[in-house]
């Protein structure tokens, strides 16, 4: 177990070693709570290490696992950054890609570069949590941060480079230089078949942490990639680390619900492969967009874009080349695209200290939504379907039913209508009744039919505001 | 005596085929031209005894040498022709006054209440319309378990109730076309109360031996009848039995809802467990649920004037 007290003053001690994976070496291929922002901020969430990533987070409703989700963070982690060349070889599990999970879709896939990636890295931590949040893959100085940093809305994004691909192995988790691979219940190192560690112990060098609906990818030491996957839009990744560079992504947003382009990438100085500084370009995220700058890189990038899954790890020492990892590059966000995550990669060169902001950015505690609850789907895996309930949804039907109130309160007035029955005027007092008592329902019918607009309304609110408060604690942190 | 009697289906059950068409189309105008063809029996009734009274008096005095008395005796007489003969035509003026206020005022009921009955069908649709539309409402896809479950609980309450209303709308509007209904049924027994007055007038006994102005004398007595026949329906009177019918069905219609209680209308679960009661079933006015009986006659034969 990890230094519980501070993790991330190890972490950043551990950045500058070679060969160390965790955050402390009784944890490097352990996830820990430590590493799982998501853990003390939403106690709820299986997310984090769970088996295979598959824990869920405790989203808010329209949060919820679902489209994309799974699909973040596939993006190569590859690629060098800033610091020291990565040693291709030592790049390990950074060249994970992929998250549990990933459903359809690509992975924005932030390209941190990576340099100097010597070990693979943190494990994923949270990605099953993330949910419909992004991964940030990022490459880490030495050690980078995984960990998702879910914001109690739904997951982010997540750090954690170098998770592996859905159907991959877990690499090289424990360091002994062979492959690794998934069993039952875990994963196998030795060969015998048997789980000899959790799921979510797998993994590699990651970078950023992914936060909240807009993930705040960011790299530590290292030049870090990572993106958050945003869910209906946050930022994307930041990019974090001196030096280097990262990119972000858009998270995915859902429909109607705008997705932040990546919010991402930031390096100052340029280093050794690293890249100098990324001009993001306006890119919508995956929904109806938005401008948060995310962009291509435009130098120095050692891959990036969240362009599809990759077939292939990249795993190119960042050395200012351009290289696109056979994913493809995929700039700008989607435009609201549903089968893809927003674009943006990348942003600006900017000094940046995410462990800083880690350490300060509170935890958000999700809302109990008013009204009905969501399920809480296992994260990690998007499963391709689309979250029909976002605010924009029920603030429709609130209004179907508002209209419908309307109409009510207008059959209510022409129900008064008087009747004269002439010459059988006995009738008249019993039909008034009648008329005067459909009147009175109508009108009832009216009031109720408002009121669940009103409720609806009040729903749609709450699940705004989760999400503000959640894209707030990530423009904090970045 | 004409009377309405119970409910409307046994009115249509006595009245023929051809009568209840007449009944349902039936407007106050075909009262009016009955009035004029009562006040045209009596004027040929009046005429047709003063012919007969010349008659008697130019042959009794050919006949008759030696008369005591027979200016006193025609002065007599002819008081009293005139005192009948004012009386049918007072009697006359009663029945067509009484016709035009008390009945003629609602001449445009019928057609009123047929608004009424439309205004209320159109209500009607309104409300299906709007059940369509809460079925096309988008599920609450993401929402599962209780909560899912709450909520298509609160629409299926609100699906119910409207139902109930759509019924109640039905039921309201079947009520004004039952009331336009009764009311041309009033016409029409009016009229057809009219119409057999005028068939006794002209079909009266001409004069016999020593009896004079019979003619006038049944007008009278038919217009007698008919100004009470006219009071008893300018009240309902005549449609007593069809409008207590009616009024139990409204009440049984208010209170026919599961789900719908007067002055209140369900919120949340509340009359879930409840299917939507058959409001719609609660007045009809096809003449199943109403009835309403003609009979009656055109009272007693004049008795004449004794000579």
């Amino acid at each position: 177990m990890s230094n519980s007290n501070d993790p991330w003053a190890e972490i950043e001690r551990r950045a500058s070693l070679s060969g160390a994976q965790g955050v402390t070496a009784d944890s490097d291929d352990l996830l820990t709570d430590d590493e799982l922002g998501e853990a003390s901020i939403n106690p709820n969430s299986k997310g984090g290490k769970g088996a295979g990533g598959a824990g869920s987070g405790m989203m808010p409703p329209m949060m919820m696992g679902g489209r994309g989700g799974g699909a973040a963070g596939a993006g190569p982690a590859g690629g060098a950054g800033g610091g020291a060349i990565g040693d291709p070889s030592g790049m390990g599990g950074a060249q994970a890609m992929g998250a549990a999970g990933v459903a359809r879709g690509m992975a924005p896939g932030a390209m941190g570069s990576a340099g100097g990636l010597t070990a693979g890295g943190m494990p994923a931590g949270g990605l099953g949590a993330a949910g419909a949040g992004g991964m940030g893959a990022g490459g880490l100085g030495a050690g980078g941060i995984g960990g998702g940093m879910p914001s109690g809305m739904g997951v982010g994004g997540m750090g954690g480079g170098g998770v592996m691909a859905a159907g991959s192995g877990p690499g090289d988790v424990n360091g002994d230089g062979i492959a690794d691979r998934y069993v039952d219940d875990g994963i196998d190192v030795n060969g015998d078949g048997i789980a000899d560690l959790p799921f979510g112990s797998s993994g590699s060098g990651g970078g950023g942490i992914g936060a909240g609906s807009g993930g705040y990818g960011s790299g530590v030491g290292g030049g870090t990639g990572g993106f958050g996957g945003g869910i209906g839009g946050g930022p994307g990744g930041v990019g974090g680390g001196s030096g280097d560079y990262g990119s972000g992504s858009g998270g995915y947003g859902y429909e109607d619900m705008p997705s932040s382009g990546g919010l991402s990438g930031n390096g100052s100085a340029p280093v050794v492969g690293g890249a100098t500084s990324h001009v993001g370009t306006p890119s919508p995220g995956y929904g109806s967009g938005s401008t948060i700058p995310g962009g291509a890189f435009t130098t120095g990038n050692t891959g990036n874009g969240p362009g599809g899954l990759p077939t292939s790890s990249v795993n190119t020492p960042g050395t200012g080349a351009n290289v696109t990892p056979e994913g493809g590059i995929r700039p700008g966000g989607n435009n609201g695209q549903t089968d893809l995550p927003g674009g943006g990669n990348d942003g600006w060169a900017q000094p940046h200290n995410p462990v800083d902001d880690v350490r300060s950015r509170p935890p958000v505690t999700p809302r109990e939504p008013v009204g009905p609850t969501q399920p809480q789907e296992p994260g990690g895996g998007g499963d391709g379907d689309t979250h029909k309930n976002d605010p924009t949804e029920l603030r429709n039907t609130g209004t179907m039913w508002s209209d419908l109130a309307a109409e009510m309160q207008a059959l209510a007035a022409a129900s008064k209508r008087k009747s004269d029955f002439g010459l059988v005027k006995k009738v008249e007092p019993s039909h008034s009744e009648l008329s005067g008592a459909a009147s009175e329902w109508s009108s009832g019918a009216s009031s109720e039919f408002e009121s669940l607009n009103g409720k609806l309304d009040n729903a749609a609110g709450a699940y705004e505001s989760n999400e503000q408060d959640a894209v707030a604690t990530a423009n904090k942190i970045s | 005596m004409i009377k309405i009697l119970e409910m409307l289906n046994g009115w249509r059950a006595t009245l023929n085929k051809a009568e209840v068409a007449a009944a349902g189309t039936c407007e106050y105008s075909d009262v009016k031209h009955q009035l004029d063809q009562l006040k045209a029996a009596v004027n040929a009734a009046k005429a047709a005894d003063d012919a007969d009274a010349n008659s008697y008096w130019t042959d009794i005095k050919s006949k008759i040498v030696n008369i005591l008395h027979y200016e006193a005796e025609r002065t007599r007489f002819g008081n009293e022709v005139d005192a009948l003969k004012a009386q049918a035509t007072a009697q006359l003026n009663h029945v067509e006054s009484r016709c035009e206020i008390r009945i003629g005022q609602h001449k445009d009921v019928p057609r009123k209440l047929e608004d009424d009955f439309q205004a209320w069908s159109d209500n009607r649709t309104s409300v299906v319309r709007n059940i369509e539309a809460i079925g096309k409402f988008p599920p609450m896809a993401n929402w599962d378990g209780t909560a899912r479950g709450n909520y298509d609980t609160i629409v299926g309450v609100q699906t119910k109730a409207l139902t109930e209303l759509e019924g109640i709308m039905s039921s309201t509007a079947q009520s004004c076309y039952a009331g336009a209904q009764l009311n041309r049924a009033v016409f029409f027994v009016v009229a057809k109360a009219i119409r057999k007055g005028v068939g006794a007038i002209n079909g009266a006994t001409g004069s016999g031996f020593l009896t004079y102005y019979r003619r006038t004398s049944t007008a009278i007595s038919v217009m007698q009848d008919l100004e009470r026949e006219i009071a008893e329906a300018e009240d309902g009177g005549v449609a007593d039995g069809s409008s207590n019918s009616l009024r139990r069905e409204h009440r049984r219609t208010i209170e026919m809802p599961h789900l719908l209680k007067v002055g209140m209308w369900p919120t949340g679960s509340d009359g879930a467990a409840y299917n939507p009661a058959r409001t719609g079933e609660g007045v009809r006015s096809d003449g199943s649920n109403a009835d309403l009986r003609v009979d009656g006659n055109t009272g007693p034969e004049g008795e004449g004037v004794k000579l």
